[in-house]
């Protein structure tokens, strides 16, 4: 029961998650790029509800961090002064994935207190606000390759399946060069030959193009099996004699039995490429800063002492496992949909339906 | 028009004329070091008067099949040629051939096989609509539905899986389909043979009363003789790719000339003949 219910729940979830992320601007409380060198390295702020005199305040609200050292990244609270949280605080005007202008943001507090609720990073930037708007790129690299990766795969695995001989000799093993290098490095070998230095927007399509292209060999086989076996059948032979062209037995008879595949090739590839574009920008291959990504940010992490001291710099590599879990049963399920499995379970559920 | 086709005086000109129709099939792949050919079929001549039916038996892997298939030209013959209603089939144009595919149509022994189970019973018996008219949903499903009724099915299942259809009535199905688009000449290939005995009675009934109706002309193609006997006016027997013997139904089972077609006569069950 909890398998069919799946999509109901990882769905929407999914959904939200990344319309979250698109409307990074009013969820995050500051721009990604906003710097406070006062405060680098900067704790998740603690929000009280009772002040250090034991006095109950109606709205919650946060204390300033200060430093207690000096050249040392180490706070304390002042309580000199309550700052309340405010909601829909009024901002300079942003715009939304550069596109619809906005004025607001979901919360706030008043200058010059920040607050941080996953802590600041080394220029004393906001984790929260970048992680929001990591997660457009790093969340959305992961659907847009798989576009890619799946059309190319159905484009070339159907023309491989459909029309077979020299035709599918070739595709395929041009596809199983793909196959057989390692996914990982082809990714960097190929991205070493691409300019490394553009707009973070044009790094961000050149990534997922990258990423998208170098993956099509695996749905393209895929897919090719169907076209191969669905192109024998008798309902094909049946439509070619009342005169069908390729065309139409691609679209009415081929590509609908290629769907179960494309869903199951699709939960499994964008976590895939999600991790792909993060080791990326890691690496120092991807977005470059100040724009954030949960890859770039992570890449923080390769100092000792920052994994060691400042334990919500590693909080982008928690934020990717409720997005792999949320995928990775979507695959559990579209699998068993997909597969005879299912056939023998729901046929007696609710009478045979051919999926 | 093409050449004028000889035909007896007093009968009906031929509508359909194969002439020397072979088809080899090439077996092994491409590096293998054992390719060796199949011959199919060898130099097959016959014709098909307009209004009758031809039975073509035959054991299995005789080449029944594949001449089927080269006349609804779904297989290529290597040589040969196939003379329909004046014309050379195997000399059209594509466009001119997309044409000619209204005039022939295929009823295929596996109805199950031949239907997409995505789609519903109506949208199967509307397809070569789709294909060759390119007529509205709502046309197309009126015109099925009329065919539903002219076959003996209820319109109330037009919109079912074709897998919820019993055998008997799936081939029903298959013969709407091959006629809604009005054609001459019904290639039944091993149409009635994966029924029980009593549905394959009403099916064959079902299909004489449709040719006389609609003037149809049908190969027949089965392995059952006693089948073919009872829908078919002539007979050609294959064997190995080639037609051994043929001629009016009655002829061939009174008189057998070719020990291949004696030997077929023999082991109709319960027709007295030598056990095998």
């Amino acid at each position: 029961m909890f398998l069919r219910a799946t999509p109901r729940i990882v769905l929407p979830a999914l959904v939200g998650l990344h319309l979250v992320v698109l409307l990074a601007g009013f969820f995050a409380p500051y721009d990604f790029a906003s710097q406070n060198r006062m405060l680098p390295f900067a704790p998740p702020t603690r929000i009280h509800i009772i002040d250090s005199q034991g006095k109950l305040h109606a709205r919650p609200f946060i204390y300033q961090w200060k430093a207690t050292a000096e050249g040392v990244p180490q706070y304390k609270e002042d309580h000199s002064a309550v700052f309340p949280i405010r909601f829909f605080v009024s901002v300079p005007r942003y715009e939304i994935v550069g596109i619809v202008g906005f004025r607001w943001r979901l919360f706030g507090v008043e200058t010059p207190a920040r607050i941080f609720l996953l802590g600041s990073d080394a220029y004393g930037r906001d984790q929260l606000s970048r992680l929001l708007y990591g997660g457009q790129i790093s969340l959305f690299a992961g659907p847009l390759a798989t576009v890619i990766s799946l059309s190319l795969g159905i484009l070339l695995g159907a023309t491989a399946g459909y029309y077979g001989s020299w035709i599918d000799e070739v595709l395929m093993r041009f596809a199983e060069v793909f196959l057989a290098l390692p996914w990982l490095y082809l990714l960097f070998a190929v991205r070493a030959f691409l300019p490394m230095h553009a707009g973070p927007n044009q790094i961000f399509i050149l990534l997922i193009v990258v990423i998208g292209v170098i993956g099509w060999a695996r749905p393209a086989r895929l897919i090719r099996g169907i076209a191969l076996s669905a192109r024998e059948r008798e309902y094909v032979l049946a439509a070619k004699s009342f005169g069908a062209s390729d065309a139409y037995i691609l679209r009415r008879h081929i590509l609908p039995q290629v769907s179960g595949v494309a869903l199951t090739q699709a939960a499994l590839l964008i976590p895939r490429y999600v991790l792909a574009e993060v080791t990326l920008s890691f690496l120092g291959l991807g977005v470059a800063e100040p724009a954030p990504s949960w890859g770039n940010m992570l890449a923080a992490l390769q100092h000792y002492e920052i994994i060691g001291s400042y334990w919500w710099m590693s909080l982008p590599a928690l934020a990717l496992i409720p997005v792999f879990l949320a995928y990775y049963s979507l695959l559990a399920y579209y699998t068993v949909q997909d597969s005879s499995i299912s056939e023998a379970i729901w046929k007696h559920r609710e009478g045979f339906r051919p999926i | 028009m093409g050449p004028e086709l000889p035909s007896k005086a007093g009968q009906a000109p031929s509508l359909l004329k194969v002439q020397n129709l072979t088809k080899r099939y090439v077996q092994g792949g491409w590096f293998s070091r054992h390719q060796f050919e199949v011959t199919a079929l060898e130099n097959v001549s016959f014709a098909l008067r307009r209004g009758t039916t031809l039975a073509l038996v035959g054991e299995s892997g005789s080449g029944k099949t594949t001449l089927g298939r080269c006349l609804a030209r779904l297989v290529n013959p290597n040589s040969g040629e196939i003379w329909f209603e004046g014309r050379n089939l195997l000399a059209l144009s594509s466009g001119a051939l997309l044409k000619a595919r209204r005039q022939i149509q295929l009823v295929f022994q596996e109805s199950a096989a031949a239907m997409n189970p995505r789609l519903s019973a109506v949208e199967i018996v509307s397809e070569p609509l789709l294909i060759q008219e390119r007529l509205r949903r709502k046309e197309r499903r009126e015109r099925a539905l009329a065919m539903f009724e002219r076959v003996g099915l209820s319109p109330l299942w037009a919109d079912r899986s074709p897998l919820e259809f019993s055998g008997g009535q799936r081939q029903r199905l298959a013969v709407a389909r091959a006629l809604i688009l009005d054609p001459t000449l019904l290639i039944l290939d091993e149409a009635l043979s994966g029924l029980d005995l009593s549905i394959q009675m009403h099916m064959a009934n079902l299909l004489l009363a449709l040719q006389s109706s609609l003037s149809l002309t049908y190969l027949f193609i089965s392995h059952d003789l006693r089948l073919a006997a009872y829908v078919a006016t002539e007979i050609a027997v294959m064997q190995r790719g080639k037609i051994v013997e043929s001629g009016s139904v009655v002829d061939v089972f009174s008189n057998p000339k070719h020990s291949h077609t004696r030997l077929l006569i023999d082991t109709i069950p319960g027709s007295g003949g030598e056990r095998v």
